[in-house]
């Protein structure tokens, strides 16, 4: 069912953004030089000598701790204590709620309300994100701004995305291919939007935000269940089983499958993009003592999806994640995690095609080394090998090569009073281009009251180059007018935040933020002293600032309403004197405003649910603002089964929503879901 | 204590820390205890219990049996906490049998001292109690069991025992869980 495939299309390897915008290039028939990919042994000997370097880091930095009190947990509803990190093993060592940081959640409740059945729609509910529907299967999905350009090949760069632990944006590019990321919907646990930097905790590329998608314990989805969403342009559905062998292990096993329908170009031409998916995984969770978890899951996918002009690509990827916990009787706790991942894409009929393999050993330490104070500290090692065969035009030199990534973090929460934390961390993140980053950060919490918190945080995070940045070579038939930079530095974010979460009454909670980002070094197209090639530089800088505030209201215990507004403004500039090519547009046309409105309710065995979003038009390019309504009603009958009625787009027939992008049409599925 | 004192306390102690390396007796997850204590004294809304379990006049009471893993933690949660308007008392006990099982309303089963983990549950059995367990402490059994699941304390729920004790768990509570065995 699922093989690696051969083929692909030259520069659409980058996630749908297609034809309409892109600079057409035309096919050439050569064929670059592999070298093999160098062995990064100078890295690997830095990691290690980072990781003997750990014990003067929690020496030498404070670290962050949770300071409850019985009195702070007595005021907590049940969910709230459920919602507890009693580990401070997920990196986020505190509870959610006080967490000093711009975190939203996306809860399983709302994940099944929405009647979403793709990980992107899902990621529409987080009230800090942007996300931009491209074409029937691609997606641009941004925090705070930085959405790129299709005309300067600038994608979008700068999210981390983990799913239970595993980083899923490709080292080609730093970007995530979209397509490739699902998880069956009624499996997710919670999704954690963080919006900012995580450089700190999660390292480079965690430069605008972070998204952490965590699945459910195998134990919790027990039993056999069917599910399905049909509609005139999109259908899915998953068959899962979840079973027991012994008190100690629980598994599961999935298969489910998307298809979608073509969408028609801005111009009203049809896009030619109807997709395919196929996917299939499981997930085992064994207790074998009362201190020791362990989990394995893995998932196979492949797909495939028309384009305009050019054979169908092809996708294929499998991951396996085994992670053992343990837990000690005096608190502390040790996690170590590996995962290996392959990714492939290609183009068939000849087109260009690459793959790609990541190893990844991941160690992590939560200690408590004083009452009330939490040090967490760990190191990764992750090697990704990949071959990319070029066509159309676009190559890579060479074409293969092993990336070897080291770092290792330590961050402790110090509780300066019983109202007060300081959270203090360092990250050393040794990359294949330019050695070693150091990625401080430090942030300050405050409770006044149990209500109210208001946090601070400088911090810095870096993107760093990747083949795409330095190896990449563009052909306009036999003239070379692209090259990548081999001396291409990171783009460098310094990060200034305060904000403010506050619950003035048991039914209200709101979340406001407010960031000022100083960026440096992002990267620029320039010419070469010959004109062409061009290449890539590292001449903009500049700053953006914005507001990201949202709250939920439940006036009544079957009526929950939501809110968020996000106000967003950028500057960037070019040094005197530089050629300006392509202007400052190419790091992104970000909307300067994005508001929605949510309304969740219910009536017995009937759940009515209603999500409107307004964007703004995007300010470099003709793209209007817009304003959508997707809504959902469900019927439980019994325990087992449930019907619903699941809508998108429910106030157009279509709407643009990027650059070159393709119609997004209103849609109607009709869902089923039983369980037994 | 001021800031200072408190700052030159934590590096003396993460110092310490990364000396004696992990053989280090850190304090014990004191936090995950209180979130467990707290849990015991907020079930009581989410449970019902049949008519005349709970003495008219008398207290509801949370029995701690075993090994108390709580301390005084658990007594001043359970301070101002109210089941049905009975107010919540904190017992103690090495073991129990039928009779004395039955003045407790919530039973949390430590690690066995005096009595094995199922002779305590045996001797519930029946009775109109909410007997917890704490399986991620290596104790499993009765209605609830704590786990800890992705660093948070969650809790199973066995609702087939629950029925057989005549007690009902309110959908809510049941969403909570990690797994419903029925």
């Amino acid at each position: 069912m699922i093989q690696i495939s051969d083929g692909w299309s030259g520069i659409n390897h980058f996630p749908d953004r297609d034809d309409q915008t892109k600079l057409r290039l035309e096919r050439y028939d050569r064929v670059p030089e592999r070298r093999n990919g160098e062995k990064r042994g100078a890295s690997l000997r830095i990691a290690i000598k980072l990781a003997g370097a750990v014990p003067l880091l929690i020496s030498c930095t404070a670290r962050p701790a949770l300071a409850q009190t019985i009195g702070d947990l007595q005021s907590m509803t049940i969910d709230q204590l459920a919602d507890i990190d009693v580990s401070s093993v997920s990196k986020t060592a505190q509870p959610l709620s006080q967490a000093p940081a711009a975190i939203s959640v996306i809860t399983r409740d709302m994940i099944l309300r929405s009647g979403a059945t793709t990980l992107p729609e899902i990621l529409r509910l987080a009230p800090n994100l942007q996300v931009y529907r491209t074409s029937a299967s691609g997606y641009v999905i941004t925090a705070r701004g930085m959405n790129g350009s299709s005309e300067a090949q600038s994608y979008s760069n700068k999210l981390l995305v983990l799913i239970d632990g595993r980083s899923v944006y490709t080292p080609l590019y730093s970007g995530v291919y979209w397509d490739m990321q699902e998880v069956p919907p009624s499996d997710i646990e919670r999704i954690e939007v963080i919006s900012g930097p995580g450089a700190t905790l999660w390292g480079a590329n965690a430069v605008n935000g972070v998204i952490n998608i965590i699945t459910r314990d195998a134990g919790a989805t027990q039993g056999f269940s069917a599910s399905g969403q049909a509609g005139a342009f999109e259908r899915s559905a998953t068959l899962q089983y979840g079973g027991r062998a012994g008190a100690a292990l629980a598994y599961r096993v999935y298969l489910s499958a998307n298809d979608g329908d073509s969408t028609k170009t801005a111009a009203g031409q049809p896009a030619n993009d109807d997709w395919h998916r196929l996917q299939g995984g499981f997930r085992l969770d064994w207790t074998p003592t009362a201190a020791d978890s362990i989990s394995l899951h893995g998932d196979l996918l492949g797909g495939r999806h028309g384009q305009i002009g050019t054979a169908d690509e092809t996708i294929h990827g499998g991951n396996l994640t085994a992670r053992w916990t343990h837990q000690a009787v005096n608190g502390n706790q040790l996690q170590l995690q590996a995962y290996v991942d392959h990714e492939a894409r290609g183009t068939l009929d000849g087109g260009g095609h690459f793959w790609i393999n990541t190893y990844d050993l991941d160690l992590q330490h939560a200690l408590t080394p004083w009452v009330g104070d939490t040090l967490v500290w760990g190191g990764d090692l992750r090697a990704s090998r990949y071959l990319i065969t070029g066509a159309g035009g676009l190559f890579f030199v060479p074409a293969a090569r092993t990336l070897w990534l080291g770092g290792a973090f330590a961050q402790n929460t110090l509780s300066l009073t019983h109202r007060l934390d300081l959270v203090t961390g360092l990250k050393l993140e040794d990359d294949p281009y330019v050695g070693v980053s150091v990625l401080p950060s430090l942030r300050l919490s405050w409770r006044p009251s149990d209500k109210t918190m208001v946090w601070g945080a400088i911090s810095r995070a870096v993107r760093s180059p990747t083949p795409f940045d330095t190896d990449v070579e563009e052909y306009l038939g036999s003239l070379l007018y692209l090259k990548g930079n081999p001396d291409f530095r990171t783009e460098k974010l310094t990060a200034f935040e305060l904000g403010t979460r506050l619950q003035p009454a048991k039914q209200l909670s709101l979340s406001v933020s407010a960031y000022y980002n100083l960026y440096d070094d992002l990267r620029s197209v320039e010419i070469s002293p010959t004109l062409l090639p061009l290449t890539w530089g590292n001449r903009l800088s500049g700053h953006s600032y914005g507001v990201e505030m949202w709250g939920t209201y439940r006036p009544f215990d079957w009526w929950t309403l939501s809110a968020s507004l996000d106000l967003f403004g950028d500057d960037y500039r070019f040094p005197p004197g530089a050629i300006e090519l392509v202007g400052v547009s190419q790091i992104g046309t970000d909307p300067r405003q994005q508001a929605s409105l949510g309304s969740s309710m219910t009536f017995g065995p009937v759940s009515i649910d209603a999500n409107f979003r307004q964007i703004g038009s995007l300010p470099y390019a003709d793209v209007p603002g817009y304003a959508e309504l997707d809504g959902r009603i469900g019927w439980s009958i019994g325990h087992h089964l449930e019907l619903s009625l699941n809508a998108e787009n429910l106030l157009h027939r279509w709407h643009v929503e990027y650059p070159g992008g393709y119609r997004i049409p209103r849609q109607v599925r009709i869902g089923v879901a039983c369980r037994f | 204590m001021s800031v200072l004192t408190r700052l030159f306390a934590l590096v003396v102690a993460t110092v310490a820390v990364a000396a004696v390396g992990a053989a280090a007796k850190a304090p014990g997850s004191a936090l995950e205890f209180a979130v467990k204590a707290s849990y015991l004294t907020k079930f009581g809304p989410f449970i019902h219990w049949p008519p005349g379990a709970i003495p008219d006049d008398g207290p509801a009471q949370i029995c701690l049996v075993g090994v108390d893993p709580f301390g005084a933690m658990i007594d001043a949660a359970a301070h101002d906490q109210q089941i049905d308007g009975h107010p919540l008392t904190v017992a103690r006990m090495d073991a129990v049998d039928a009779k004395s099982a039955a003045s407790c309303q919530i039973m949390f089963v430590g690690k066995p001292t005096a009595q094995s983990t199922a002779d305590t549950l045996h001797a519930a059995a029946g009775l109109p109690v909410l007997t917890v367990t704490d399986r991620s402490r290596g104790v499993a059994g009765g209605i609830i069991e704590f786990v800890i699941s992705d660093g948070r304390v969650r809790f199973d729920i066995d609702q087939g025992a629950a029925d057989a004790d005549g007690l009902q768990i309110s959908a809510k509570l049941l969403a909570l869980a990690v797994a419903v065995r029925r």
